[in-house]
């Protein structure tokens, strides 16, 4: 974000940010009560609320606890996960247009997913742990084969763009060799969180609590890495080991979230750059901005999902392209980012 | 003996830079480093910050050797500003200068007044004090220099390595840099190590200059001494007129033409 003029003092600017983070988390809460209320059984947030709480035989009780709440907490889950991930690596790499993809995650993970899905069919359950290891493997391929003297985040995302055609054309291949069994897999390839409830909310919750814990404790060493590799280590920061840190927890953060939900790529792209263009550059607010956006945008998205064709459902990977894209591009026209 | 480099070899990978390079900078020093482009001084600049591991020989801060040192205790004692730095375009002048502070921060770190004291001391001594608020951006490129010291100069340190700290300014601004650089060494005792291109600067403002080629130091000393036209035609490959600036007591260096 470009201001001109002076930019007002200092005390304005921190108050105009929280205020900013303040709206982010009512549209969150905002997103979460019309998610668990809304469906094919509208519920009132009042009887929501009382079903959550003081009810436990009534139909409401069991909507909500054992299918909307869960999905819900899921889709938050999977959206702080994605888009601190997402933020990271936008910082770590210096670089924009980083996502979770960049560093092998969507790769890994699909590559792994097919190999479970295609040739062991029987299998099935094996998918998000297979995807969670996939996803993981290839990063750390990637790390490796971009270390020579350090990690260079150009290198990076080379590697990253080389490992993932690689693996890539895997996936091709398989589906070249097996185009009778592909059917099942296009669902864990857009992305969706139809059917999610408890166990993988339990799945998720722990990465996301790491995602956020990191965010609360670092956020001064993404802004100096952000420097330049250089200054970084000027100011006493050990550039390579935080740079590992930084990139392994994005990894667990994405992995986490896809094996869940599949591949919604998207998410880890567009809502850090929003946040980024709301809030500006300094991780301090960026991360609590983006991990909140994250939520709401997964959480009202995966509404929209359930709601429009209902009772059919569709992939929440396909509304978040349809609306976020649009919406992305008009903040980039609207707030002039070079 | 504040910094010294002894028998020093530098390298990217199999490719070898720097050959057995010796260097002694006392307290208070200004000291630059000249040479033709790729003869190895911003290798060298980069071994004596830490940011570049030597193959062989070792770095001493006041007799500890660097890479030994905990690199926060190292960024307390030396600020570093290289010629490739980034920052967000939302990055304000007083926020780039609070990381200065970064390495006397202890962990769960808020700046407190002291710390605040500190930004707004370097803000002053650099001339920043109304452009605070503004993004680094949108300043001229003496300014954004400027602020960059500032950030070193809030890390409260001994020496400060400058690589080309006037490279793309235009002279005004050149000037403006290095007359504040020179005030710094003068009033706070700063030791400086820089890397100048141009050698009228380096006659000017050094109080020792290394001339450097292929990676070996070929001369080192007072600026009279090592600024001979000797010296110009084997390291730079040019014939020059060597006058005297009467005014700043120091070499002035006309060239005339390159030799074959």
């Amino acid at each position: 974000m470009q201001r001109s003029g002076n930019g007002g003092n200092g005390q304005n600017e921190s108050k105009r940010r929280l205020t900013i983070l303040f709206v982010l988390l009512a549209a969150c809460v905002l997103s979460f009560i019309i998610s668990v209320g809304k469906g094919s059984l509208d519920i009132s947030m009042g009887q929501a609320l009382k079903a959550i709480v003081l009810e436990t035989d009534t139909l409401n009780h069991q909507v909500i606890w054992n299918v909307r709440l869960p999905r819900t907490l899921t889709a938050g889950m999977v959206g702080i996960c994605l888009s601190l991930s997402g933020a990271i690596l936008q910082g770590v790499l210096r670089n924009p247009l980083a996502a979770p993809n960049i560093i092998g995650v969507s790769a890994g993970a699909g590559f792994m997913a097919y190999l479970v899905l295609i040739l062991f069919p029987d299998w099935y359950y094996l998918v998000p742990g297979g995807a969670f290891l996939g996803a993981l493997l290839a990063t750390l391929a990637i790390y490796l084969l971009a270390w020579r003297q350090g990690a260079h985040p150009m290198r990076l995302v080379l590697a990253g763009v080389a490992i993932s055609s690689l693996l890539g054309a895997g996936i091709n291949a398989l589906m070249i060799f097996y185009p009778d069994r592909v059917a099942g897999i296009t669902s864990f390839m857009v992305g969706g969180l139809a059917g999610r409830t408890w166990p993988h909310f339990n799945l998720l919750w722990p990465y996301a609590t790491l995602g956020i814990i990191t965010a609360f404790l670092f956020p001064q060493r993404l802004n100096i890495l952000m420097l330049g590799d250089e200054i970084a280590t000027g100011l006493g920061l050990h550039v390579e080991r935080t740079r590992l840190l930084f990139i392994a927890i994005a990894s667990l953060l994405a992995a986490s979230a896809v094996s869940v939900a599949g591949l919604l790529g998207f998410v880890g792209l567009i809502v850090p750059h929003t946040a980024r263009l709301l809030i500006g550059s300094d991780y301090r607010y960026l991360f609590p901005a983006t991990a909140v956006l994250g939520a709401a945008t997964v959480v009202s998205c995966d509404t929209v999902a359930r709601l429009l064709f209902d009772p059919v459902e569709i992939p929440v990977g396909i509304i978040m392209a349809v609306l976020g894209g649009p919406f992305f591009l008009y903040l980039l026209r609207e707030k002039g980012v070079h | 003996m504040v910094l010294r480099a002894e028998h020093v070899y530098l390298g990217y990978g199999n490719k070898s830079v720097v050959e057995d390079f010796n260097l002694n900078v006392g307290k208070g020093e200004i000291v630059s480093i000249i040479g033709p482009n790729g003869s190895g001084k911003t290798t060298i600049l980069k071994s004596l910050a830490r940011y570049l591991k030597p193959q062989q020989g070792k770095v001493y801060l006041e007799g500890q050797d660097i890479f030994q040192l905990n690199t926060r205790y190292v960024a307390r004692r030396i600020a570093v500003l290289p010629q490739v730095k980034s920052a967000a375009g939302d990055l304000k002048v007083k926020d780039l200068i609070e990381y200065g502070r970064y390495p006397h921060l202890k962990f769960g770190r808020r700046m407190n007044e002291e710390d605040q004291r500190i930004v707004d001391w370097a803000l002053e001594r650099t001339g920043l004090s109304g452009l605070r608020n503004r993004p680094l951006v949108t300043l001229s490129g003496g300014e954004r220099q400027r602020a960059w010291i500032a950030m070193a100069l809030a890390q409260q340190p001994e020496i400060m390595l400058l690589d080309e700290p006037t490279a793309f300014l235009d002279i005004s601004y050149q000037l403006e840099v290095l007359e504040l650089v020179k005030e710094l060494n003068e009033t706070l005792g700063l030791t400086i190590v820089m890397v100048l291109h141009d050698l009228n600067h380096a006659a000017r403002y050094s109080h020792r200059i290394v001339a450097v080629k292929d990676g070996e130091v070929r001369s080192a000393g007072e600026p009279q001494k090592v600024l001979t036209g000797d010296l110009l035609k084997t390291i730079f490959r040019i014939e020059a007129d060597m006058l005297e600036d009467k005014t700043n007591a120091c070499p002035h260096i006309i060239p005339q033409r390159v030799i074959g």
